[in-house]
């Protein structure tokens, strides 16, 4: 005897133990990989100041400073400079500067102050966890970038774009806005409609959400626009 | 209306034994074509084996169907395992005689070695399930065989009388083993779409994409049998939907998910 609503049951069951060990997977490599990259940064921060001492004392290049030490103070500072290039760590000819500014005279350390502020702030962090926020700025030169090819030549699909794409932002007065321009130029876009509704149930204007997207659906049997219907009256969607 | 639709597609997939049925692939086709011809040939026995599912009883209704029209052939889909009642039903489907008390196997070779078929086209026997025979039967059988005035086509799964049949004795006298496998994922493709197409139910012949196809085929491993069971529930779980809760089926194709329903409740899947 076929059970419909208890097979769902079961499917949603058998869905959830297939996910299982992948989600147990993707959290023991996302685990791994934040130990890598704290444990990487914190070594990084740890051993680019043992680097440049050893480079200070040991290599054989540094006996041509012995040799030039007749010279003044700030020529031995560029030897040692062109010396350091050579290490591996990306912060080091920054940190050098930072290091050695502590063994010369004000004069010297006075040209290198202004490149050396940034490194002495990475210098002084050495707390291994620190919040990284990635800002979005480049999505918005996208979104400023496809605007500015809409005003040229009217595309419906192109003020779709700029409406989900500012609705996946959460800005949805202007998703609400290039939604209804969109609708304005092409009305039989189902995308589009969608997106307008939802703008406007974010905007919290439900009664206006429901008689549009209604009358939407008994002019067009959309099916989608139907279920966002049934999701927004049902209190799913809101 | 898509009830109806649906509920036509499901029955398509009714588990039934009938050549009207019968879907043409051309591996099959090749093997049932050689068979014809080997059957013409000075053998004794012919042994065909596979998989329960892989279509061997359809295999041999169609073959009985085939060759009738041409000479002496019969089919016993189910397995006589009382010796003499085999017996007896032999000597009437054969030659006519009705015996009415016990019937033993010295008796019947007697009446038929007395039995000249002389030009006419040696009788064929189609015996199916021969697994369910008991080891001193399939011996017997091949015994009469020996006699040239009876030929066998043998259907059996090869775990039950494997170790009969590759007995030496055995196997000189098996003139061709012919193995019937599961669907390939394209010849099951072809299946289920014919098998639409034959009842014209185009729509849901043409819901079957390549996706769809490969998961029937990674559930039912290609078993004919298992995906009849599969996608009869499949259909019936539509009906249900487009009668009680249509927003379920949406899109043109054949949904994942109930395939995946659908192989819970036949067991393909355990959960």
């Amino acid at each position: 005897m076929l059970n419909v609503n208890d097979l769902e049951i079961r499917y949603k069951k058998y869905k959830r133990k297939s996910f299982l060990p992948y989600l147990t997977l993707f959290l023991g490599l996302s685990a791994v990989s934040l130990s890598l990259f704290y444990t990487f940064s914190y070594y990084n921060t740890y051993h680019s100041d043992t680097n440049c001492s050893i480079h200070i004392e040991t290599p054989a290049p540094e006996k041509k400073e012995q040799v030039d030490e007749n010279k003044t103070k700030d020529e031995v500072v560029v030897v040692k400079e062109k010396i350091l290039k050579l290490s591996p760590s990306l912060d080091f000819i920054d940190k050098m500067q930072s290091q050695t500014n502590m063994n010369y005279n004000s004069e010297t350390a006075a040209q290198y102050k202004s490149p050396s502020k940034p490194v002495e702030k990475k210098i002084e962090v050495k707390e291994p966890k620190a919040d990284i926020k990635i800002k979005r700025e480049h999505e918005y030169d996208d979104i400023r970038h496809v605007i500015k090819r809409f005003e040229v030549n009217h595309s419906p699909a192109l003020s779709l774009f700029i409406a989900k794409r500012y609705y996946n932002l959460g800005v949805y007065d202007k998703a609400y806005n290039y939604a209804l321009i969109t609708n304005e130029i092409d009305n039989n876009i189902e995308e589009s409609w969608i997106i307008f509704a939802k703008s406007l149930i974010k905007l919290n204007k439900r009664d206006t959400a429901i008689k549009i997207l209604t009358q939407y659906v008994n002019h067009s049997q959309s099916s989608q626009a139907k279920m966002l219907l049934d999701e927004i009256i049902s209190g799913k969607f809101r | 209306m898509k009830s109806d639709l649906y509920k036509n597609s499901r029955d398509v997939f009714i588990d039934t034994v009938n050549t009207e049925d019968y879907i043409e692939l051309d591996r099959v086709s090749g093997i049932f074509e050689s068979i014809k011809i080997s059957i013409t040939k000075p053998l004794k026995m012919i042994l065909l084996y596979g998989k329960p599912g892989t279509g061997k009883s359809m295999f041999l209704l169609k073959l009985l169907n085939s060759l009738k029209s041409s000479q002496t052939v019969y089919l016993y889909a189910t397995p006589i395992l009382d010796e003499s009642e085999f017996f007896k039903t032999l000597a009437q489907d054969l030659y006519g005689i009705k015996f009415n008390g016990e019937l033993n196997f010295t008796q019947f070779m007697k009446v038929v070695e007395s039995k000249d078929i002389g030009d006419a086209a040696v009788p064929l026997l189609l015996l199916d399930e021969a697994q369910l025979y008991s080891t001193a039967q399939m011996e017997m059988i091949r015994l009469l065989s020996d006699t040239r005035k009876v030929k066998f086509i043998i259907a059996l799964h090869k775990t039950e009388k494997e170790d009969l049949i590759a007995k030496e004795h055995f196997q000189t006298r098996i003139w061709e083993s012919i193995k019937l496998e599961n669907a390939s994922i394209s010849e099951l493709k072809i299946y289920i779409q014919k098998k639409l197409m034959k009842a014209n139910c185009l729509d849901t012949a043409s819901m079957f994409s390549t996706k769809s196809i490969k998961l029937v085929h990674k559930l039912t491993n290609g078993n004919y049998r298992d995906t009849n069971k599969l996608l009869y529930t499949l259909f019936d779980i539509y009906l249900y939907y487009v009668q009680n809760n249509p927003g379920k089926i949406s899109g043109s194709d054949i949904s994942s998910k109930i395939i995946e329903m659908s192989a819970i409740h036949t067991g393909l899947i355990n959960a």
